[in-house]
């Protein structure tokens, strides 16, 4: 087989908030993280490795962001996630027998959930609850690879401190190394954000690539002379991709988005608010109030109310993963062969998802990805998947362009995390970069509590920087949460800031903090010193 | 390997004491500073504290001039070749505010002061740079990496050239969109409309020759005690946790009235506010 006319670069950011209380029995947005392990993580994993069992190639990029890591690493939040799988199980094998007495559709997705439950167990215990081992496994065998990400998914244009901004990427770095046994080689700018400087600590940290969003590219200057088509590399000499919007918009859009398909499952309509509640009463959280548990029997049917849904068969919505495939595929060669016209390189189109869309919102997204690679394996030679670094490889000359300080959120730049329902956020995280950096500087070595003090500052500074509590504020959807969050990181911040300052180092305090904000282990707060 | 399932001390480990609540955080810190932030190429935001220390020094310095002082950002760009700068009125007690910028791109700073009646600016604090985003093309071209103008323009159309963010936010907005559809509601609270509505984000139509865009927007905004009840318009309000709050909207033409209502938190003292404003659009060619 010949060399490809161009290459597809597919790239799944996951990423969730640290979510972890081991100081409540039950917590709802521990939630998160166990629906998306069972909706998202396992069946990715799954269909990669059955893909490689099977000889497909295939190339994939993944973000597995460090608090998402920290929480798959986790004893406590994997022995909990276990016994929600427990759950779900005993209700999927109720729900067999209920649907007995229901249509034939109704039987075979009841018999759908039976199977992914159960495959999902398998191999969540196939590998003792830790299944960050099988991703590795597959990162080793040169066919994914996995990408880190700011320590705590910070907002890096937002911070006005370099040590902050170093500290995020440095960390992070740190704690890859612990999970995959080898420093990333590439990095997922949380939110995609850019700013001018963040490209020399990605360096000095061995970061070779990372994402920008199309504008990212095309506002840089001078100007990219292969558009979104082909890496960049800053002055910094970090090789940036931009993303491809032709392939965003045709899973995104709400309009045309093949996650709306008639066939497909339909998101809001969940056997938590449609079953009898004492049948279902088992299966809620501790308050008793209905929530969505992930079973759900209706497909999107059209626009029409949820009482109108018509029943989810199966068979027809995999048909039609398969067949949303195929145009993805037929798209990407039709692509390539345009862009031949303009460019005198293969072109690589670079698109990029969070992995939560396949699975958790769109629940076909898997079978989709697993379509997709093997029609591009089997069905064609026009494109082939790649890797950035196996991209940058094959073509190590690449244009010098200053990037476009840019995000992938809304309108493009910072306003989903700088607006009115948020701003009261950054004079409180700003002076405890400060403070974090004045006591890393004043203390070089310190050692014993006191070390462990100013680790546990570090920890908590990073909790409260997440750029996802300044998005859910924005949105709107675990505002109170959300504030909560920043509030506490913050507030323990300045309680352990404090005690440090005025040598009040109790450990009873400290143990506390320390057992239930437990990110990052092995963290060495002199991340945060000042360089010299 | 261990395993997580099988860990070797059965039984669940202790259960940690949630820390006690910290309260509200701080509303000052004690230090004087400004800060300014990117928001976008047409957009920064800033904030301030003015500590006791600073105040003290400069009445020492100006004497009770500085009572009768204009409070002003006062807005540094560094474009390389130009260099610019221009105040903007604020409310001190404001605390922060959004500043518009005439154009995109270029280094920025601010300093934030009070100009005294016989024009003297009484420096309180100078804030760190940043860069803003240009928000359009580069007209920088690359001679190693020549290209034809017309194959540029079609790589830029193809690489979705305008077409910006897609991102997490998209994915609310589409369950959102289909969630509205399915329900025929239209007060679904979970999902924001962008917020004030502002008119910059969409580009300004081209005309031919020469063109004005122009638009404006009203900015309320206060503070009261943080557990106070507070409505806008009849509506209640949330406060920040430093019992700030403040609202962007669209402005059309005619009159607007902004009644603000406040109640203490042991709802015996209460506090009126209302602004009456009026916009009068004229459009013209001379």
């Amino acid at each position: 087989m010949g060399d490809p006319q161009g290459y597809l670069n597919l790239v799944l950011h996951a990423h969730l908030p640290y979510v972890r209380h081991p100081e409540y029995p039950d917590f709802l947005e521990e939630d998160w993280l166990y629906e998306a392990i069972t909706e998202t993580y396992v069946p990715i994993l799954d269909m990669m490795e059955r893909l490689a069992g099977e000889n497909v190639h295939f190339r994939l990029t993944m973000s597995l962001t460090p608090p998402l890591c920290n929480m798959l690493a986790d004893e406590l939040l994997m022995r909990r996630y276990r016994a929600k799988l427990e759950k779900l199980l005993e209700l999927a094998e109720k729900e067999i027998v209920r649907a007995r007495s229901l249509p034939s559709a109704f039987q075979e997705t009841a018999e759908m959930y039976r199977t992914k439950f159960r495959r999902v167990r398998d191999i969540f215990d196939g590998c003792g609850g830790r299944i960050l081992t099988r991703f590795k496994a597959l990162q080793d065998a040169g066919l994914l690879e996995i990408i880190t990400c700011g320590a705590t998914h910070g907002y890096l244009p937002l911070m006005i401190h370099e040590e902050s901004r170093r500290a995020q990427i440095r960390i992070a770095s740190q704690d890859y190394q612990r999970h995959f046994g080898r420093p990333p080689r590439g990095i997922w700018l949380a939110e995609c954000a850019y700013a001018p400087g963040v490209d020399r600590y990605l360096k000095e940290n061995g970061i070779t690539f990372s994402f920008l969003d199309s504008h990212g590219i095309l506002f840089g200057k001078p100007r990219p002379r292969y558009g979104v088509f082909a890496p960049i590399f800053s002055q910094g000499g970090v090789g940036f991709f931009g993303r491809d919007m032709e392939t965003a918009h045709q899973v995104w859009s709400a309009e045309q988005g093949y996650p709306g398909d008639f066939n497909y499952r339909e998101f809001y309509r969940d056997v938590g608010y449609d079953l009898d509640y004492n049948y279902i009463r088992p299966y809620l959280h501790d308050d008793g109030v209905r929530r969505n548990i992930g079973v759900k029997y209706h497909r999107v049917t059209g626009r029409v109310a949820l009482a109108d849904k018509e029943p989810y068969m199966p068979h027809r919505a995999r048909e039609t993963a398969a067949a949303h495939a195929g145009n993805f595929l037929f798209n990407r060669e039709r692509q390539v062969e345009y862009l031949k016209g303009v460019m005198n390189r293969p072109p690589v189109v670079t698109s990029v998802y969070d992995a939560e869309l396949f699975g958790h919102w769109w629940f076909e997204g898997p079978d989709f990805l697993e379509f997709l690679l093997r029609k591009t394996h089997y069905d064609q030679d026009r494109v082939k998947t790649i890797t950035p670094m196996e991209y940058l490889h094959k073509f190590p000359e690449q244009q010098i362009v200053e990037p476009e300080p840019s995000s992938w959120g809304d309108k493009g730049y910072h306003e989903v995390w700088l607006n009115a329902s948020n701003d009261w956020i950054y004079p409180h995280l700003h002076i405890a970069a400060e403070r974090m950096i004045r006591l890393a500087n004043i203390h070089a070595n310190a050692e014993g509590l006191l070390k462990r003090y100013l680790n546990q500052a570090a920890r908590e500074l990073l909790l409260a920087q997440s750029s996802d509590w300044a998005f859910l504020m924005t949105v709107g959807t675990a505002r109170q949460y959300s504030e909560k969050r920043t509030r506490d990181h913050m507030g323990r911040f300045l309680d352990l800031y404090h005690r440090v300052q005025e040598n009040r180092l109790d450990e009873g305090f400290l143990t506390n903090l320390e057992s239930i904000d437990n990110i990052f282990p092995t963290i060495d707060y002199r991340a945060y010193q000042s360089a010299h | 390997m261990t395993s997580h399932l099988n860990a070797p001390s059965s039984g669940p480990a202790p259960r940690p004491a949630p820390p006690p609540s910290a309260g509200p955080l701080p509303r000052d810190y004690g230090v004087t500073r400004l800060v300014l932030l990117p928001r976008d190429p047409r957009w920064m935001h800033t904030y301030w504290e003015v500590a006791p220390y600073t105040w003290e020094e400069v009445r020492r310095q100006f004497g009770d001039a500085i009572d009768r002082g204009r409070s002003v950002l006062r807005l540094h760009a560094d474009h390389g070749t130009q260099k610019q700068s221009f105040d903007v009125d604020i409310a001190i007690e404001a605390r922060n505010w959004y500043v518009f910028s005439p154009r995109g791109d270029g280094h920025w700073h601010a300093e934030l002061g009070l100009v005294l009646p016989d024009g003297r600016f009484v420096l309180l604090a100078i804030s760190n740079t940043i860069r803003l985003p240009a928000g359009q093309v580069s007209d920088q071209v690359d001679e190693k990496w020549g290209v034809l103008k017309a194959e540029w323009e079609r790589l830029f159309e193809l690489s979705g050239g305008g077409r910006l963010g897609a991102g997490s936010l998209d994915i609310a907005k589409m369950l959102a969109q289909r969630w509205e559809l399915m329900r025929g509601i239209s007060s679904f609270s979970g999902i924001p409309t962008s917020p004030g509505g502002a008119s910059w984000g969409r580009p300004p139509v081209r005309h031919k020759g020469f063109w004005l865009v122009a638009d404006c927007e009203v900015v309320v905004y206060g503070a009261t005690e943080p557990d106070a009840t507070v409505t806008f318009q009849g509506r209640p309000v949330t406060l920040n946790p430093d019992g700030t709050f403040s609202f962007r909207f669209a402005f059309p033409d005619g009159e607007q009235a902004f009644p603000i209502q406040a109640t203490n938190h042991d709802g015996d003292l209460s506090r009126f506010i209302e602004f009456k404003v009026q916009r009068q659009t004229r459009k013209g060619q001379e």
